[in-house]
């Protein structure tokens, strides 16, 4: 079941999953926009 | 006659079930209401009172009038009261919204509501800069609730039999279980949403200070965008929506919240107990992945050939920012509405409806065809092509992961592409009845598109001055795709025939 510590990482990582697309995508943005 | 009997008795089971997600729902209004009372809006208080009275009278005569009825649940109940309790809130959440006069019409009024239960996020209200605190406390509050769901909620707090709460939410657009008792998937549900509404609001808070809000006006802005992000609704206070804070930072963390917002809480559910893996092998977030980066690409192409946009900073705060909010069907906008029209050119609008289509994640907060679907149909075709080019007399089964290892059956790719199609036939219709309205061909697609897939973003054609007839079929659109279409289709044909029966019983005497 769901405890406080697996609540707190699974924010953080889906949160972190999240930014590493994010981040990418940008990335992506400014390759194409140059 | 026992054909009629029978179909009052199912009546007032639905009549029972329904009046407690009612009850619910209506419980939800005190708050807006003390809202309203902490910042001395009392007219908005006395709507309140008015509003409550209303709903939590409708609430108890319904399951006053189902009282003796037999609470076993059918499969049929359990959708017909999850379509039916949604028509129903439609009218007595739109109170409020009616009295306060910042809606030309209760249809407007109506139609506000049900954008924001689906999560969709068109608006009709007026003045928005300039409403009261209570009402965009219960707008925001609508739109958080729609995207939990209803059902969800009165499964939750209210409704103790659990032998048919699963049909009920079904119903509701959702099919996955989390643990094997739905109350208890309800509660996890609810806890998700909960732990994240208290770090998205906390986070937005500070940001807001940051940029220049004030502290109290800060919180509220965080409270209401979060609801807004999580639940891919698209609602916001102010009527510049996202434009109106000029702030990348902010930006930023409503991107990350809303796409976060619009995967499968099964998914959710998966990643905080520790199983991380699912996050890289689940056939939806593969599936969202790649679409999304696909279509950001191709916009960013195209608003870069027009040279719309002076920086690669800015297209990506426009381009990118908007696309995503299209594809998690959220609707926050950094663009006015008619710059799509103006500035995107055809093919960046055609990208945005396609994105905007295919939408987030199943049993999630957000619309469109589902990931998953895509994904589905997808695999189906490839496993087609390949039984096609190899050996007739070999088998191969093929396997996709969704929470878990599962094998792809026709049955499943014949229900996802039957759902896609559904959605496909009631954009269509939209674009043609925009079309007929007098709008360009390409507005009423994104329009339509936008309704049908519970996005919100607009390229003008929804204003309080638009036709009544499209204003009905957004809202028809919008119930419908939420719902996913099954539950709808039971609901008509359960009040057809209990329609045909009457009629028949009568011409017979």
């Amino acid at each position: 079941m769901l405890n406080y510590k697996n609540i707190i990482k699974g924010v953080f990582s889906e949160i972190a999953y999240v930014g590493v697309f994010v981040v990418l995508l940008y990335a992506l943005n400014m390759v194409i926009a140059r | 006659m026992r054909e009629q009997s029978k179909f009052i008795k199912d009546l007032k089971t639905v009549s029972y079930y329904s009046g407690y997600i009612i009850l619910g729902t209506s419980m939800l209004m005190p708050i807006p209401l003390l809202t309203s009372l902490l910042s001395a809006e009392y007219n908005v208080v006395l709507d309140f009172i008015i509003s409550i009275t209303i709903a939590l009278s409708t609430g108890f005569l319904m399951i006053i009038f189902g009282q003796r009825a037999s609470k076993k649940l059918e499969w049929k109940h359990g959708l017909i009261i999850a379509s039916l309790s949604w028509i129903i809130l439609m009218l007595l959440c739109a109170v409020p919204y009616y009295l306060s006069g910042n809606t030309n019409s209760f249809l407007d009024a109506a139609f506000d509501v049900m954008s924001g239960f689906t999560t969709t996020g068109l608006v009709l209200t007026q003045n928005l800069d300039h409403l009261s605190l209570g009402l965009n406390m219960w707008r925001h509050m609508l739109t958080f609730v729609g995207g939990q769901g209803m059902v969800v909620l009165a499964l939750t707090f209210l409704v103790k039999d659990t032998v048919g709460a699963y049909k009920m939410y079904v119903g509701e657009g959702k099919d996955i279980e989390l643990v094997p008792n739905v109350k208890n998937t309800a509660k996890i549900i609810w806890i998700i949403s909960m732990v994240y509404l208290l770090t998205g609001t906390i986070i937005l808070w500070i940001n807001g200070m940051v940029i220049g809000l004030k502290p109290g006006s800060s919180f509220f802005h965080g409270l209401f965008i979060f609801m807004s992000a999580w639940s891919t609704g698209g609602f916001a206070p102010m009527s510049q929506n996202m434009l109106y804070y000029h702030s990348f930072s902010y930006e930023l963390v409503t991107i990350i919240f809303f796409i976060i917002g619009s995967f499968n809480f099964g998914l959710h559910y998966a990643v905080w107990k520790g199983n991380k893996g699912e996050f890289i092998k689940n056939i939806e977030v593969q599936s969202f992945f790649i679409t999304a980066t696909l279509t950001s690409a191709l916009v960013v192409l195209s608003l870069n050939k027009l040279n719309v946009y002076p920086s690669a900073v800015a297209l990506f705060r426009k381009g990118v920012y908007n696309l995503l909010s299209a594809h998690t069907t959220t609707g926050f906008g950094t663009v006015y509405a008619r710059q799509f029209a103006l500035e995107w050119g055809d093919f960046g609008v055609l990208i945005m409806v396609i994105a905007m289509l295919i939408g987030g994640s199943a049993c999630s907060t957000a619309g469109g065809f589902k990931g998953l679907r895509v994904g589905v149909v997808f695999k189906g075709i490839i496993a087609d092509i390949r039984k096609m080019l190899g050996s007739e007399r070999r088998i191969k089964i093929y396997k996709f992961h969704y929470m878990k290892e599962q094998v792809l059956e026709d049955n499943m790719v014949k229900s996802a592409a039957f759902i896609i199609i559904c959605y496909i036939i009631l954009f269509t219709i939209g674009t043609a009845l925009g079309t007929y309205c007098g709008y360009p061909v390409l507005s009423a697609a994104f329009e339509a598109a936008s309704a049908s897939g519970n996005v919100g973003l607009s390229i003008g054609v929804t204003t309080p001055t638009m036709p009544s007839l499209l204003k009905v079929y957004y809202i028809i659109a919008m119930y419908l795709g939420r719902l996913e279409f099954v539950s709808v289709f039971v609901l008509i044909g359960f009040l057809f025939g209990g329609a045909k029966r009457l009629c028949l019983r009568y011409s017979r005497h």
